[in-house]
Formats: structure tokens, C-alpha cells, sequence
């Protein structure tokens, strides 16, 4: 075994003694010399590269954002008509519901995970996969740095474009203190469970190769399951309670909703720990998934 | 020009013998169709589970307008689909050969392969218009079915307009296909509802900029008898058809301007 944990080829005419279950066990990563918490200079590098390419595709970005922009216009209009129609039919007050699907619209755009699926595929279908793998940076934290780096740049972006979001949908400053101290917390368990969700979506290109249709049909899946639509506490009865045993709510719902006090008290601490319990339940089907995945890599060409 | 039909007609049969080649495949993409057009509807079907109406129109009346724009759209993404590979036509450089060969370029890209997803829009578009009109206060007329299928057409035209003139900004720019995907998005979600919820300035701009009232609202509120709050008068209603095939003109003509300006990316 090599001191740096990369895997070289053995030398000419000698049989490799390594065990594919030694192999893998570099390729976790965990083999190197350095833990992973230790190695952040060179995971800042991953994340940095990752927010550079976002700006480099600023004009693909400020596009899909106007994508996000006529959403949350749309959905302001239609929600005001039916206020018009029959307003007492929710308990929250119209401007709160715009300001909540202002907010959980953001929400969903400010992480794009699937910028980061997407990139996983590509290097799993042509094989470049084995260079991350050998990198001395465990693949694992270099996934996870590229998921922040995309965050960053995305939340830059929203910055710049708040003024426009403000008006297409609307604004405000949380519910009350306790509400803008607990936002904070759910907002990063949503990025974490969001995160993971991403991780695990991208691992499975390791078995078939493709992603593609997935990632579609997951983002289809997600946007509407998650609330950033309709908020869940409109489903109807039986697609509510599904709606409640999945990890998507609490990506985008269960934030949105502290915000506006939607969901406070007991019910918000409560909510906070279910968002707990998905992302150490998500962390731990990751780490399995992963364990297993490395042992797949298909190396196409070679 | 009968040439011209008959090379397209018999790449148009390659391409969909291609495509039946992968057989999940083709089943997985068109359920995706499904689930995407399907995900828009249950939105609505949602919502006015709970509420009456939509800007004065009921979950039928929705219905009925929701099945003709998918209609339109299925109409115009199966043969048009292709135009969402232009950007990497271009930037690979296989745009060249569509060049020197002797069928009209479009036609060429066109006729690369056949999506499946359209197949999916097409069932999701038939199977919710056969809800509508089973629940909506409709009498189908020979009159209203006639005009129901030119106005779908004429749907189709406006949104293949859009999408062709967009696309050609492809020879110019690296990549469009997030402007594309912006107007796809406008008219969606545009497109699904009644314009007059949007406000006055918006249903104009939707009326007389970008036609998206054209599409589904105003022939739906010409089937639907209810023409009151359009914004257009009963006349221009019943021309509606006509606006597509002026869009689609223009749309081609975009392209052909900016066809002009195409420089190969070498290889």
C-alpha cells in the first residue's frame, strides 16, 4: 500500500497482490494520510472550482432564474385568485402564502443539486471517474464540496436578483424571533437532506450508467412534493400523510413554513427534529450505498 | 419540393425505427412525458379541489383550456422536438454536413431522431381532454370540432414559431437551450391558466407580444361559449387559428436571417 493512498499499476511482469477489497479500501478514502476534516484546503479548492463554473454559465443561470421568477409570479396571481374566489378556506393570510412560495421557489433554486448529478453522470459514463477516485481528497468530501461550491454560487446569484424576486412575489422578514433563529438551523438540515438526496441519486449511475431520466423525473417529483407549489398542509388528505413520511417536504416545506410561522412552537421543534432524523437516516443509507458503489466503478476504456 | 417530402418522410421512419430500438427506454422517456405534463395538471386539480374557480373559471372550464394547450403543445413537440439538440449540433460541428446536403437544414435536424417524450405529452394531452369534455358543459358541433383542430394547430404554430425562432439564436450564442427552456416555461405556465388572472398588463402583453392567449385560452373560451373578458372581440376569437400561421412565418423567417450568420466551428 502507498503511503499517498493513490492506486499506481505495479511494476512490469509482477503479479499486483492487491485484493479488490484492498483497492477499495484506498478509493474510500479513509486509507490516506490525512482525515478528510484536515484536508479542507483542498476541498475549498473542489468547491471554488464548481462556484467558477457557475459563473462562467452566469447567462444559463439568470435564465433559469427568470424560470423561477415567472413561477413565482404565476403562482402569486393564481393564488390570488383563488383568495378571490373563496378566501377562507386556508387559515394563513394571502400575503404570508405569497411570501412562503416566494421563499420555498428560492429555496429550491439557491441549491442545484443537479448541476452536481449531472457532472457525476458525465464522469461515470466516460470513465474520468477513476481520476477523482484516486485523488489523495476522499470522493465522498470532494461531492460534498461541489455541492457547496454550486450553493454558493447560486446564493450570490439571488442576492443580485432580490430586488426583481421581491417584486414578482413578495418579501418579508420572519414570522417573529423565535422564527428567524430557527430558519436558520432548518434551512441547513434542508441543504443537508437535499444534499444527500442529490449524493444518492448520483451513485446510482454507478450501476446503470444513466442518470438522465431520473434526475428529470426527480426534479419533477421533488418540486411538487416538496411545496414549493401548493404548501402541504393544502394536499388532500391521503397524499398528505405520503407527503409527511418523505425526506422531500422537509427540503423546502418545512424551512419555508418556519419562516412565516406557518409552523411554530413545539411544532417547529418538532419539525426540526424530523429534519435531523432524515439527514442522519439519508447520511447512513449514503454511506452504505457508497460502500458498495466503489466496488461497481466500471472503468469504460479503460 | 415532393422530393423534399419524400426524403423526410422516409428519415422520419428511420428515426422512429431508431428510437423503438431501445425498448424501456422508450417506454421510461414516454412515462416521463406523462409525469411531467401530469405533474402540471394535478397542481390544479389540487387546488380547486378546495377552491370554486380560477379567475371565474371552474376545474371543467380549466380542464377543457389545460387539454388544449397540452394538445398544441404535443402537436408542435413531435416534429419539433429535435430543435433542443440545434446548441450541440452546432457547437460539435455537425451542422456542416446538414449544409452541403441537398434537403432544406431544418428538415436535416428535424428528422435526426424521433423523441419518445413527445408520445408521453401526446397520451397525457388526449387522455385529460377526454376528462374535460366528459365533465365540462360542452356540445361538440361539427363546427366546434373543426375549429377545436385548427385552433390546436394553430397552438402548435405559435410554439413552434417561438421555439424555431429561439433556437436559431443558437448560430450566433454558445447556448440557448436555457432561453428555450424559459419560453417553454413561460407558455406553460402562462398558457394554463385563464390570462385575465395575470392582470391587465400582462394579458395584454400575452394578447399582442407574445400570443399566448392565441394558444389555449382564447379557443377554449370560444368552445366553452364564454367569451366575455377576453380582451379580444368574438371575430378575432374565431381567427385565432390564422395567428399561429402568421407567428410560425415569422418564426421561420428569424431563422433563415440567422442562418445566414452561422460560422462552423471547425473540428
Amino acid at each position: 500500500m502507498t503511503a499517498t493512498g493513490v492506486v499506481r499499476d505495479p511494476p512490469e511482469g509482477t503479479t499486483d497482490p492487491r485484493t479488490p477489497a484492498d483497492v477499495a479500501e484506498v478509493l474510500l478514502g479513509d486509507a490516506g494520510p490525512r482525515p478528510w476534516w484536515r484536508q479542507w484546503r483542498a476541498l475549498r479548492r473542489v468547491a471554488r472550482a464548481r462556484t467558477a463554473v457557475m459563473f462562467a454559465y452566469r447567462n444559463t443561470m439568470l435564465l433559469l432564474l427568470g424560470v423561477t421568477v415567472v413561477q413565482i409570479f404565476v403562482l402569486k396571481r393564481v393564488w390570488s385568485a383563488l383568495y378571490t374566489a373563496r378566501p377562507d378556506v386556508l387559515a394563513v393570510p394571502l400575503h404570508d402564502l405569497v411570501v412562503y412560495l416566494t421563499l420555498a421557489n428560492l429555496i429550491v433554486w439557491s441549491f442545484p443539486t443537479h448541476t452536481v448529478t449531472r457532472h457525476l453522470r458525465e464522469r461515470i459514463r466516460e470513465g474520468s471517474v477513476v481520476f477523482d477516485l484516486v485523488r489523495p481528497v476522499g470522493f465522498v468530501p470532494q461531492l460534498v464540496a461541489q455541492l457547496v461550491g454550486a450553493l454558493g454560487g447560486a446564493v450570490a446569484i439571488i442576492v443580485v436578483a432580490l430586488p426583481v424576486v421581491a417584486v414578482a412575489g413578495s418579501l418579508a422578514p420572519p414570522a417573529d424571533a423565535a422564527a428567524g433563529a430557527l430558519f436558520p438551523v432548518s434551512l441547513l438540515c434542508a441543504y443537508c437532506i437535499a444534499g444527500l438526496l442529490a449524493v444518492l441519486l448520483g451513485m446510482i449511475a454507478f450501476w446503470t450508467l444513466e442518470t438522465d431520466g431520473l434526475t428529470m423525473l426527480y426534479v419533477l417529483v421533488s418540486s411538487f412534493l416538496s411545496g414549493a407549489l401548493v404548501p402541504v398542509s393544502v394536499f388532500p388528505g391521503g397524499l398528505r400523510t405520503l407527503v409527511q413520511w418523505l425526506p422531500f417536504q422537509a427540503t423546502t416545506y418545512v424551512p419555508a413554513s418556519i419562516y412565516v410561522g406557518g409552523i411554530e412552537g413545539a411544532d417547529a421543534l418538532r419539525a426540526v427534529g424530523v429534519q435531523l432524523g432524515w439527514v442522519v437516516l439519508l447520511g447512513v443509507g449514503a454511506a452504505l450505498v457508497w460502500r458498495r458503489a466503489v466496488r461497481r466503478v466500471v472503468v469504460q476504456g479503460g | 419540393m415532393l422530393d423534399s417530402a419524400r426524403v423526410t418522410w422516409a428519415l422520419t421512419r428511420a428515426a422512429v425505427r431508431g428510437a423503438a430500438q431501445y425498448r424501456l427506454n422508450f417506454v421510461i422517456l414516454a412515462l416521463m412525458g406523462i409525469a411531467y405534463q401530469g405533474s402540471g395538471f394535478a397542481f390544479i386539480a389540487v387546488v380547486l379541489s378546495r377552491y370554486p374557480s380560477i379567475g371565474g373559471w371552474t376545474f371543467p372550464q380549466i380542464a377543457v383550456l389545460y387539454a388544449l394547450r397540452l394538445l398544441a403543445h404535443a402537436v408542435y413537440l413531435v416534429p419539433l422536438y429535435m430543435l433542443n439538440e440545434l446548441d450541440s449540433l452546432v457547437r460539435e460541428g455537425t451542422f456542416d454536413r446538414f449544409l452541403v446536403r441537398p434537403l432544406n437544414p431544418l428538415l436535416q435536424v428535424l428528422t435526426r431522431r424521433f423523441s419518445v417524450n413527445s408520445l408521453g405529452d401526446t397520451v397525457t394531452a388526449v387522455g385529460i381532454l377526454c376528462y374535460a369534455s366528459s365533465i365540462a358543459d360542452l356540445r361538440w358541433t361539427p363546427m366546434t370540432v373543426l375549429y377545436a383542430a385548427a385552433a390546436v394547430l394553430g397552438g402548435a404554430l405559435i410554439e413552434g414559431g417561438l421555439a424555431i425562432a429561439i433556437s436559431s439564436m443558437a448560430f450566433r450564442f454558445v447556448e440557448v437551450w436555457p432561453a428555450r427552456y424559459l419560453a417553454d416555461h413561460i407558455l406553460l405556465n402562462f398558457g394554463s391558466y385563464p390570462l385575465s388572472v395575470f392582470g391587465a398588463v400582462a394579458q395584454w402583453v400575452m394578447t399582442w407580444i407574445v400570443p399566448v392567449a392565441f394558444v389555449a385560452w382564447v379557443p377554449a373560451a370560444v368552445i366553452l361559449d364564454s367569451t366575455d373578458g377576453l380582451g379580444v372581440s368574438g371575430t378575432v376569437a374565431w381567427l385565432a387559428p390564422l395567428v399561429g400561421a402568421i407567428w410560425f412565418c415569422l418564426g421561420y423567417q428569424v431563422w433563415r436571417f440567422q442562418l445566414r450568420s452561422y460560422e462552423s466551428t471547425g473540428n
